[in-house]
């Protein structure tokens, strides 16, 4: 059992709220209407002084390293907080890897001291920004996407859904696209062919400036060779003065269709929705159709939203899901917040609360504990690990 | 300077990291190295890079670490400053006067030198006075709700809270009924579940004192696919990048038109403690515009510096000579040995893990952690040590001599006089020495498994005499705390292994060596 009562005293001080994303992290402080900044979740190794992505890693002593690199900056160079009396509250995904839940715990107590620490789960948490505690949260992220339902506060682990559709299968697909139309101008003003390795950022600036989720109609025409009447426009990106790329109409519409086509098991975002559904009780399903809360940066591109519902109200009328699901209405939820940071602003609001206090695992906690393995309760199910672990299992 | 910043030499610090002698500090009471890894680091001094202003803690919170008067430029993030335009304005003749009057006014209006961003370009009207506070300030749309939420789960957390006291309360008194309870799993949640209560919702009647939020209400409505990216041409100019738009983080603007300028981050000034003493080992002077320290235990202070004297081209199963420039910069004399990591029983190989504990001196750091103890309440356990990660692939021979080194002395720089004389050194060891320096010979193998030009990476260490307190000239002759401190040196040779080249001469390189000292 935490400690709490000592707590209560400086429970008026604001904790930090860290939700570290595969590719970016939102950082702030408790009690604030939006996260501080969003960074790459990239870092400078203090041994070699070279750019590091923190979760590449081979094991966890590197991944160790890699997170008390990147906390570092955190805490000296955002937060300007010394880590030793603070209060950190973690926002992490309910299937988050153990080890990396394990190592960040490892590196918050006994690097950087810190008083104490709370895993959040995002999806949970995202609801408190909304006010509301039932709702399907989709969460598409960078590596993958996953549909969580959460029944009056509490996620329904046995309907999760997750698939590696997430910017990074966008952003493949834009690169297969492009990555032959690069173009050298020599100084005479002649275009050359030319073939070099295009960096992610590059892909991810041409994704962010220029592409867009088509409807499904114009989907339906592209995927059968079909060429719409109205083009978007195509343009000419620089890279630099004389290397240069034509991105046509088409690699500004297909590269997302990636999210919603079916894959050989016929599966897609907009499946596993509805196979979230179709896994809660019958008495869930309305009300989850219609209190669908979207998060993660993807969500954010033009034309996601629109695309997401038309693609259900025509999958629920097939075969596969008419017989089970009578639903015929889907409705979204508004957050008050931009969506890659939704589950950020969810820590922040919690960690304003008493919850930071009564359920964090506090430092003299994790050094009694003998295996230094994150316990059940200091989530906020209060029993997520065990389950996960067993969820995973299946 | 670029050697002090070379990567040839690493040093094994007390925590495992391997950094060059420049980075590591050395804690003068528990006599170990320590590097920015394995010291505690404390936030010294608030300021804003640009004004320098100094801002205490509670106030840099306030200003959520930004400066209040300096603005980042939202494209490209470099400074932006205050511009000055003159702008005449011509008065309608006034009373009778034949010529319109004419008046100038200036202008002041926000600009970046670096990517030519403006104030105006986010339609800012420029201002009248170069003061630099009252530009627009920017707020939150969505901070009056977020602030409703937190109310609101604030009261609901703390009813939860005392909810469960009592529990806790009940739990001592009628332990028989809990323990039921739990035995049929039928905890508080899930009976309030089953009841069909909300779980969040605490009491049995007080559910009407709680304060009224309206939840967000869900609609079929959604944001449609624009129709202007049919029809608008794409002007990759005027739309931002993510860095731009996560500059401002609730906005994220997707035309450069709609940036606004930033405030600018503050910086912070750092001081560092050893972690076992709690002393500072290193503290800047307090004000931003100092370059100063306060104390710097740097270890290029106390540990003999080694550098590797040149490249040099090493053959398969031949040994090599090579070269390291050893020098002293201690302000008293010293003595030195080279040992093979086998020959010491207490330091541990490569890729064992290293102890904190292990090599401190047991005298000296009971008192004073015993003189400490009041001010920490609780003892943690240090953490763990890193593991040596630097695999050596080469075997460097030993010369088995014991080398005197001289006090660090600046004015010796300039004495003409050979030092050779007052030391017996042997001349196929030691084979230059001037002032507090010397150069060394030794001679390196690499191992069979070798790839071509694979660096080869090759460590011993080096045993010198710490002489622990400064001694006055007075006290010299007095006690002296002389103590043998073993460092771990790792050298990584940047050669390239040519099975056709043929050795070069260890004369011939020397020679070499010492024309280039000369000129
Ligand atoms: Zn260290
Ligand atoms: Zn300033
Ligand atoms: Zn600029
Ligand atoms: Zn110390």
């Amino acid at each position: 059992m935490p400690a709490y009562d000592s707590m209560s005293l400086i429970s008026d001080k604001q904790c930090i709220i860290i939700d570290i994303g595969y590719k970016y992290t939102k950082f702030g402080f408790s009690g604030e209407s939006n996260p501080r900044c969003i960074i790459p979740t990239e870092t400078i190794s203090s041994d070699t002084g070279k750019y590091k992505i923190v979760f590449n890693y081979k094991d966890t002593d590197e991944l160790y390293t890699n997170l008390v690199d990147f906390i570092h900056m955190l805490f000296f160079k955002y937060a300007l907080v010394h880590p030793k009396e603070k209060r950190v509250v973690i926002v992490e995904s309910l299937l988050s890897p153990s080890v990396i839940r394990n190592t960040l715990a490892s590196v918050l107590f006994d690097h950087f001291e810190v008083t104490s620490i709370i895993f959040l789960p995002s999806h949970v948490i995202s609801l408190y920004t909304l006010g509301i505690n039932t709702g399907l949260v989709v969460d598409v992220g960078f590596q993958e996407a996953i549909v969580i339902p959460i029944y009056e506060g509490i996620p329904v682990l046995k309907a999760w859904q997750a698939l590696p559709l997430g910017s990074k299968a966008v952003e493949l697909a834009l690169r297969d696209r492009i990555q032959n139309k690069i173009k050298l101008i020599t100084e005479k003003g002649e275009e050359v062919m030319n073939s070099f390795c295009l960096f992610d950022t590059i892909v991810e600036d041409i994704k962010v400036k220029s592409c867009f989720v088509t409807t499904l109609e114009r989907a339906k025409l592209l995927a059968n060779g079909k060429i719409p009447k109205l083009q978007p426009p195509a343009f000419r990106y620089r890279i630099d003065g004389s290397t240069v790329i034509d991105i046509e109409s088409i690699d500004r519409e297909l590269p997302f269709e990636t999210l919603f086509e079916q894959d050989n098991d016929q599966m897609s975002l907009s499946t596993m929705i509805l196979d979230s559904i179709l896994k809660c009780s019958i008495d869930m399903r309305k009300q989850l159709a219609e209190n669908i809360v979207l998060l993660g940066g993807t969500v954010m591109t033009k034309g996601f939203k629109a695309r997401l519902k038309e693609e259900l109200l025509s999958l629920i009328k097939q075969p596969k899901y008419s017989d089970k699901l009578f639903i015929n209405v889907f409705k979204f939820h508004n957050p008050p917040a931009k969506e890659n940071y939704v589950a950020w602003l969810g820590g922040s609001i919690c960690g304003a609360t008493d919850m930071i206090s009564m359920k964090s695992l506090t430092r003299d906690t994790y050094c009694e504990m003998n295996n230094n393995t994150i316990p059940d309760w200091c989530s906020l199910t209060n029993r997520s690990d065990s389950v996960i672990q067993k969820i995973l299992q299946l | 300077m670029a050697h002090l910043s070379q990567q040839d030499v690493l040093i094994a610090c007390s925590c495992g990291s391997l950094r060059p002698l420049i980075k590591l500090y050395f804690c003068r009471h528990c006599i170990v190295l320590r590097c920015g890894y394995c010291v505690s680091q404390e936030v010294d001094s608030i300021y804003c890079s640009n004004c320098l202003e100094n801002l205490a803690s509670s106030e840099a919170k306030l200003k959520k670490n930004r400066c209040g008067a300096c603005f980042d430029c939202p494209c490209c993030f470099h400074t932006l400053t205050i511009r000055a335009t003159t702008i005449s304005r011509i008065n309608p003749p006034v009373d009778g006067s034949p010529t319109p009057s004419k008046t100038s006014v200036k202008n002041y209006y926000l600009s970046c030198f670096f990517c030519r961003w403006t104030s105006r370009d986010a339609k800012i009207p420029d201002k009248l006075t170069a003061t630099s506070s009252n530009w627009p300030e920017h707020e939150n749309t969505y901070t009056a709700r977020i602030s409703s939420l937190i109310e609101y789960f604030k009261i609901i957390t703390l009813r939860e809270r005392l909810e469960k006291e009592n529990r806790m309360f009940l739990h001592s008194s009628r332990r028989g009924y809990q323990h039921f309870s739990e035995k049929f799993g039928l905890t508080a949640m899930l009976a309030r579940k089953r009841a069909g209560l909300p779980p969040l919702s605490l009491g049995r009647d007080d559910t009407s004192t709680l304060p009224h939020i309206a939840p967000s209400i869900a609609s079929e409505h959604v944001e449609p696919l624009p129709d202007d990216v049919f029809t608008e041409a794409i002007d990759i100019v005027k739309l931002t990048s993510l860095p731009q738009r996560f500059g401002i983080p609730d906005l994220q603007p997707e035309l450069i038109s709609n940036l606004f300028p930033i405030h600018k981050q503050l910086f912070i000034k750092r001081s560092q403690r050893c972690r076992s003493c709690l002393h500072n080992i290193f503290k800047p002077e307090y004000g931003p515009a100092s370059i100063k320290f306060k104390l710097h235990l740097a270890a290029y202070y106390y540990v003999p510096e080694i550098r590797l004297m040149e490249k040099i081209k090493l053959k398969r199963r031949q040994y090599t000579h090579l070269m390291l420039k050893i020098s002293n910069p201690a302000q008293i004399s010293t003595q030195i040995q080279f040992l093979q990591f086998e020959d010491v029983t207490d330091i541990v190989q490569n890729n064992e893990v290293f102890n904190f504990e292990e090599k401190k001196d047991d005298s000296i750091d009971t008192k004073s952690i015993t003189n400490l103890a009041p001010i920490q309440k609780k003892t943690y356990p240090l953490e763990k040590s890193r593991r040596i990660t630097f695999k050596t692939n080469g075997k460097i021979n030993l010369p088995d001599v014991i080398i005197s080194l001289p006090a660090r002395d600046d004015t010796a720089e300039y004495d003409e006089a050979n030092d050779s004389d007052m030391y017996q050194d042997n001349p196929s060891v030691i084979v230059w020495r001037k002032g507090n320096k010397v150069i060394v010979k030794f001679s390196v193998i690499p191992n069979n498994d070798v790839e071509d030009n694979e660096d080869i990476k090759i460590g011993f260490i080096m045993r010198y005499s710490y002489h622990g307190k400064i001694i006055s000239p007075l006290e010299q002759k007095g006690n002296k705390d002389i103590r043998l401190l073993d460092i771990k040196i790792f050298i990584s040779i940047r050669v390239c292994i040519s099975p056709t080249e043929l050795l070069t001469s260890g004369n011939y390189q020397i020679r070499t060596y010492l024309g280039k000292l000369m000129s």
